[in-house]
C-alpha cells in the first residue's frame, strides 16, 4: 500500500539519518579523523570478505536445496583447523613452510569438500522433503556434531598459521600514510576476488555449473533436462563446503583458529546472505563486504565486546525493510 | 434490476510493469450468480484476489452496497477486515486448515461471530464456553444442511478431493457472507461430482447468499449463471447474459483462438 | 468434543499426581530409593525442577510454533530477560538506589517476576508486529538476530554511570539471587521449590491446552494452516500471530525469573543462540502441534543430555563426546520422526485402534 510504503520508507532514512549522525557523534568523542575511519573501514573489509565467501556457500545451497545451511560457518572452521593440522604435522616438519602451506591448502579444500558431500547424503538428502524447519534443525544438528569432532580433535586451543607473505606467525604491517594494512589482508582480498572470477565462469560457462543454475531456477523443468536434483543438491554442498574451507583457510593467520570458531562466521554469513537477498549471490557478497565494514566502524566508534550486535542490528533493519535484499527493487504487493 | 451488491470501477493491477488487469468494470446484483471466465491467465483469479483484499489493485476501486472497500485510498483493509463486511472465497488449490477436523474448520468460519479472547480462553470462561457451544451448533447445522455432518470429525484434509471443496465451501459459507467467492469449484471433479456441485451452488444462492465464480470452461457454467464476464489478457471483453456471450464474436474469437 | 476434553483432563490429573509422587519419594525416600535410583541414575531431583522450568518455556514455543506456525530462533533470549530482571534488581537494588526496606521485602522477587513477564511481553508486543510480517525463514533469522542481540546486552560490561558496577555482571554474571519466600516461610530446601516450580508448569500446561483448544487457538491453528485462508475466514492473522508471540515470551520470562531464584545466579550462557536452538529441538522432539510435547520433550532432552554425561565415561571417553552424540540424536530424530515424539506415539494408537477397528469401517 503507497501510504504504507511511504511511511516505511521515511523511518528508514529517518533512522539511517539518527544513526550515522550518532556514528559520526561517538566518533567524534574519540577524536576520529579520516585515518581511524579509513582504518576501521579496511580491517573491516577483512572480515566482511570471509563473510562474502561464507555467504556465497549459503546462497548457492539455498538456491539450490532451498535449505538454510547452519553448518556453513562449521566449512570454515574445518579448512583453518586442517591446514593447522597440516603446518603442524611433525611428518612435514623437513618441509619448507610455504610449501607445507600450499599442501595444507589442498589438504584442507578436499577434506573439507568431502565431509560436505558426506553431510549432504547423510543428514539432509534423507530430509529433503521436510519441513523447513526441521532441515533447519538438522543443519544445526549438523553444525554441533562438526563442533563436538573438532574439540575432540584439537581441543579448545586456540593455534596459529604463518602469515602468506613472511611465512611466520608475524605478520608483515604495510603503511600508507597513517594507516596500517596486514600483508594477510592482500591475501584475503585476492583469493576471495580470484574464487568469485572461478565462480562466475564456473556458473556461466561449464556444464555443472549451468545445471546448478537450472535446478535454482525451476527444479521441476531442470529434471524434465535431464539433470538429477539430488545430485545438484550434493555438488551444492560440495561446492559450498569448498567455499567455506578456502575462507577459514586464508583468515587462518589473521585470526587464532579454534574449535568454535565457525558459530560467529556462519551467522555472519547469514547476515550477508540475507543482505543480498538470500538468492542473489553477487549481492550477498556486497552485503558481506558492507557488513563487515560497518561492524568494524560500529565496535571501533563504541567498545569492542559489542561488535557482533551490529550485524544483527543490520539483519533486523534489512529484514523489516528491505526483506528481498539491499539491491532490490521489486516491491512486495501481497498484504498476508 | 436490483441495485448492485458488489461494483468494480475500472480495476487494473501490474506487476512489476506488468499489467495483469486493466479496465474491468462490472457489477454483481444480490442474489445473482455471476460468472467469470476466460482462458488461462486471464486474470480471473487475480480479480478474485483484488476482491477479496489480498491485492490493492493500481487503479480503480471495489465497491461494496456502495462503500469503497479496496482500491488506493483506502489503506489498512486487510481480507479479514473485508470478509467481516461480507465477502469471503475459496481457492483454486484447497486450502484447508492442516490437521483440523472438518468441524473445527467451519467452526473457524464462525470466527467473526464471536469474540472469546485470550483470556477467555485460557481460563475457560462460561462466556467462553457458551459460544464455543453455540458455533459448534451452528457449525453442525451448517455440516448438515450440506450432508456433511456424518463427516464432522474427520481430518478434513484427509478427505476425498470432491468432498474436501465442499467443506471449503462450507467453511466459507460460516462466515455467513453476502458474497462468496468460488475460485473454479469444478476443477479436478468428475461429471457427477460437477453435478452434484451445480445444485450445490443454487442451493447457495437460494439460501440467500449472492455467488461468484470463476471458470475456465465456459460450459459448465452456462445452465447455472445469471450472467458472465469475459476476461481476455486481462481485459473484460464481454458482460452479459449466458446466451448473448454465447455468441459474441469476440468470446469466440478469443476461445477458438486459444485452442 | 467434551469427551477428549475429559481424557485430557485425566492426563493433568495423572501428571499433579506424579508431581506429587516425585516430591513425596525425594522426602521420605522408602527404602532409599528416590527419583535418581527409581531412573536409574538419570534424573536427579535438580533435573525434574529444571524440566519443571523449561517446560513452562517450551509449552509457550509450542503455542508460538506449533500452533501458530511462527518460528522462534531466539526465544533463550526473553527467557534470559525474566531471568536478568529477578537477578539485576534484587542482587544490585544498592547500586541502583533501591531503597533497602524495599529490596528486602518477601514481595520484592515476585514482583520482579511479574515485572519481567510485563516488560518481555510489552517488548514483544511492541516489536512484534513488523517482525511477524517476516515469513519462514525470514522470520527465524530475524528472532534470531534478535536473540543474539539481547544476548550481548546480557554479556557486555555495561556500568551504570556514575558508579562503576557493571550491571549484569558481564561474562561472569549475578550471584546471591536470594530465594523466593512467602512471607517468612521460604521456598527452599529445593523440595518445597520444586512444588513451586511445577506448579507453574502444570498451570502453563493448562493454560495452554485451554488456549489451543478455544477459539483463539483455533485461529492460531488456521494461521498455520493457511495465512491467507485464515484472513478471508475473517481472522486477524497479524493479531493472532502477535497474541501466539508475546504470551510466549511472557511464559519464558516467567520461567526465567524461577530459574534465577532456582540457581541463586544468572550467567549469559543459558540464554545464548545454542540455548534458543536447544528449546527448538526440545519443542520439536516432544512434538510441535501438542501441549503434552512439551514435557515430553524437554524431558528426553536433558534426559538424553544427563544420561550421555553420566554414561559416556564407562564407554571410555569423556564428556566431550556428549555433543556429537546429542547432535547425532537430533538429527536422527528430525530425520525419522519430523513431528516430534508425542505425535509418533499419538500415531501408533491410533493405527492400533483403527487396526482394531477395520472390519466394521467400509471404505
Amino acid at each position: 500500500m503507497k501510504v504504507n510504503t511511504f511511511f516505511k520508507q521515511t523511518l528508514a532514512i529517518v533512522i539511517l539519518i539518527a544513526v550515522v549522525s550518532g556514528a559520526l557523534y561517538l566518533g567524534n568523542q574519540k577524536n576520529f579523523g579520516w585515518p581511524q575511519y579509513t582504518q576501521l573501514a579496511l580491517e573491516g573489509l577483512r572480515g566482511g570478505a570471509i563473510y562474502a565467501l561464507i555467504a556465497l556457500g549459503i546462497v548457492t545451497i539455498y538456491n539450490v536445496t532451498g535449505i538454510i545451511n547452519f553448518a556453513q560457518g562449521g566449512f570454515a572452521m574445518l579448512g583453518a583447523m586442517l591446514a593447522v593440522s597440516v603446518n603442524n604435522a611433525q611428518q612435514l616438519s623437513e618441509m619448507g613452510v610455504g610449501l607445507r602451506l600450499v599442501l595444507a591448502f589442498f589438504v584442507a579444500v578436499s577434506l573439507t569438500t568431502l565431509v560436505g558431500l558426506l553431510i549432504e547424503r547423510l543428514a539432509i538428502y534423507p530430509a529433503r522433503n521436510a519441513e523447513p524447519l526441521t532441515q533447519i534443525i538438522i543443519t544445526v544438528g549438523v553444525f554441533i556434531v562438526m563442533q563436538g569432532v573438532a574439540f575432540l580433535i584439537w581441543g579448545s586451543d586456540q593455534y596459529t598459521l604463518p602469515a602468506f607473505t613472511t611465512l611466520e606467525v608475524r605478520d608483515m604491517p604495510i603503511r600508507f600514510s597513517g594507516i596500517l594494512i596486514k600483508a594477510q589482508s592482500f591475501w584475503i582480498w585476492g583469493t576471495v576476488a580470484i574464487v568469485m572470477v572461478l565462480l562466475y565462469y564456473f556458473f556461466e560457462k561449464t556444464m555443472w555449473g549451468k545445471a546448478l543454475r537450472a535446478c535454482a531456477i525451476n527444479r521441476q523443468a531442470a529434471r524434465l533436462m535431464g539433470i538429477s536434483p539430488n545430485r545438484m543438491s550434493a555438488l551444492s554442498f560440495a561446492l559450498a563446503a569448498a567455499l567455506g574451507a578456502i575462507g577459514g583457510f586464508v583468515l587462518g593467520p589473521a585470526t587464532r583458529p579454534s574449535y568454535d570458531m565457525g558459530l560467529t562466521l556462519g551467522l555472519k554469513g547469514f547476515v550477508a546472505a540475507i543482505m543480498g537477498g538470500l538468492v542473489n549471490a553477487p549481492a550477498a557478497v556486497l552485503g558481506g563486504i558492507l557488513l563487515g565494514m560497518i561492524e568494524n566502524l560500529g565496535a571501533g566508534i563504541t567498545k569492542a565486546g559489542i561488535k557482533d550486535i551490529f550485524a544483527f542490528i543490520i539483519l533486523i533493519f534489512v529484514l523489516l525493510f528491505r526483506p528481498d535484499g539491499i539491491l532490490s527493487k521489486r516491491e512486495t504487493v501481497e498484504k498476508v | 434490476m436490483s441495485p448492485p451488491l458488489l461494483e468494480l470501477n475500472n480495476i487494473g493491477i501490474t506487476f512489476g510493469g506488468l499489467t495483469a488487469l486493466e479496465g474491468v468494470n462490472t457489477q454483481v446484483s444480490a442474489g445473482q450468480i455471476k460468472a467469470i471466465i476466460g482462458p488461462n491467465g486471464a486474470g480471473k483469479t487475480t480479480l478474485f484476489n483484488i476482491i477479496s483484499g489480498i491485492y490493492t489493485p493500481t487503479v480503480g476501486e471495489v465497491t461494496l452496497n456502495g462503500e469503497i472497500i479496496n482500491g488506493q485510498e483506502v489503506s489498512g483493509l486487510s481480507p479479514h477486515h473485508i470478509s467481516e463486511k461480507g465477502i469471503t472465497r475459496t481457492f483454486q488449490t484447497i486450502r484447508l486448515f492442516e490437521g483440523m477436523t472438518v468441524l473445527e474448520n467451519v467452526m473457524v468460519g464462525q470466527h467473526q461471530k464471536t469474540n472469546a479472547g485470550f483470556f477467555a480462553a485460557a481460563f475457560r470462561l462460561p462466556s467462553a464456553l457458551q459460544e464455543e457451544q453455540r458455533i459448534e451448533e451452528k457449525a453442525m447445522a451448517l455440516l448438515e444442511q450440506f450432508d456433511l455432518a456424518d463427516r464432522a470429525q474427520e481430518v478434513a484434509t484427509d478427505l476425498p478431493f470432491g468432498l474436501q471443496r465442499r467443506v471449503e465451501i462450507t467453511r466459507a459459507l460460516a462466515t455467513e457472507p453476502k458474497i462468496i467467492l468460488l475460485d473454479e469449484p469444478a476443477a479436478g471433479l468428475n461429471n457427477t461430482e460437477g453435478h452434484e456441485l451445480m445444485t450445490f451452488i443454487r442451493k447457495i444462492r437460494d439460501s440467500g447468499v449472492t455467488v461468484l465464480l470463476v471458470e475456465h470452461d465456459m460450459e459448465v457454467v452456462m445452465g447455472l449463471v445469471d450472467e458472465v464476464l469475459v476476461l481476455e489478457y486481462g481485459r473484460p471483453i464481454a458482460d452479459d447474459v449466458p446466451t448473448a456471450v454465447q455468441s459474441n464474436p469476440e468470446v469466440i474469437r478469443a476461445y477458438l483462438g486459444d485452442e | 468434543m467434551l469427551k477428549s476434553l475429559r481424557e485430557k483432563n485425566l492426563g493433568i490429573l495423572a501428571l499433579i499426581i506424579a508431581v506429587f509422587f516425585v516430591g513425596w519419594l525425594e522426602q521420605v525416600e522408602p527404602g532409599g530409593v528416590g527419583i535418581t535410583e527409581l531412573t536409574f541414575g538419570i534424573f536427579t531431583f535438580n533435573t525434574v525442577v529444571r524440566i519443571g522450568i523449561l517446560t513452562i518455556v517450551v509449552v509457550g514455543l509450542n503455542i508460538l510454533v506449533g500452533y501458530a506456525g511462527q518460528v522462534s530462533l531466539g526465544q533463550a533470549a526473553f527467557y534470559g530477560i525474566g531471568a536478568y530482571v529477578s537477578a539485576v534488581f534484587t542482587v544490585q537494588a544498592k547500586a541502583l538506589g533501591i531503597p533497602e526496606a524495599i529490596a528486602s521485602a518477601w514481595i520484592w522477587p515476585w514482583f520482579l517476576m511479574l515485572l519481567g513477564v510485563l516488560i518481555t511481553g510489552g517488548f514483544t508486543w511492541l516489536i512484534g508486529r513488523p517482525i511477524l510480517r517476516l515469513k519462514g525463514h525470514y522470520l527465524g533469522m530475524a528472532t534470531l538476530g534478535l536473540g543474539i542481540m539481547i544476548f550481548i546486552l546480557f554479556r557486555e560490561n555495561f556500568a551504570i554511570k556514575p558508579s562503576t558496577v557493571i550491571i549484569t555482571g558481564g561474562l561472569d554474571g549475578l550471584p546471591d539471587v536470594p530465594r523466593l519466600s512467602i512471607g517468612s516461610y521460604e521456598l527452599w530446601p529445593l523440595h518445597r521449590y520444586f512444588y513451586l516450580v511445577w506448579f507453574f508448569a502444570v498451570s502453563a500446561i493448562i493454560i495452554g491446552r485451554n488456549v489451543v483448544n478455544s477459539r483463539v487457538g483455533r485461529a492460531m491453528r488456521a494461521i498455520h494452516g493457511s495465512e491467507i485462508a485464515a484472513e478471508v475466514m475473517g481472522v486477524d492473522t497479524a493479531k493472532f500471530k502477535l497474541q501466539a508471540l508475546v504470551m510466549s515470551t511472557m511464559m519464558a520470562s516467567l520461567a526465567g525469573s524461577l530459574y534465577a531464584h532456582f540457581q541463586a545466579a544468572v550467567s549469559p550462557t543459558p540464554f545464548d543462540f545454542v540455548a534458543s536452538l536447544e528449546l527448538v529441538v526440545m519443542s520439536a522432539t516432544g512434538g510441535v502441534g501438542t501441549i503434552w510435547g512439551a514435557p515430553l520433550g524437554v524431558t528426553i532432552i536433558l534426559g538424553l543430555g544427563e544420561f550421555l554425561r553420566a554414561n559416556l565415561h564407562f564407554l571410555g571417553a569423556g564428556s566431550e563426546v556428549e555433543p556429537i552424540v546429542f547432535g547425532l540424536i537430533l538429527i536422527l530424530i528430525m530425520i525419522f520422526m519430523p513431528e516430534g515424539i508425542a505425535k509418533q506415539i499419538t500415531k501408533l494408537f491410533n493405527r492400533r485402534k483403527s487396526n482394531q477397528q477395520t472390519p466394521e469401517v467400509s471404505a
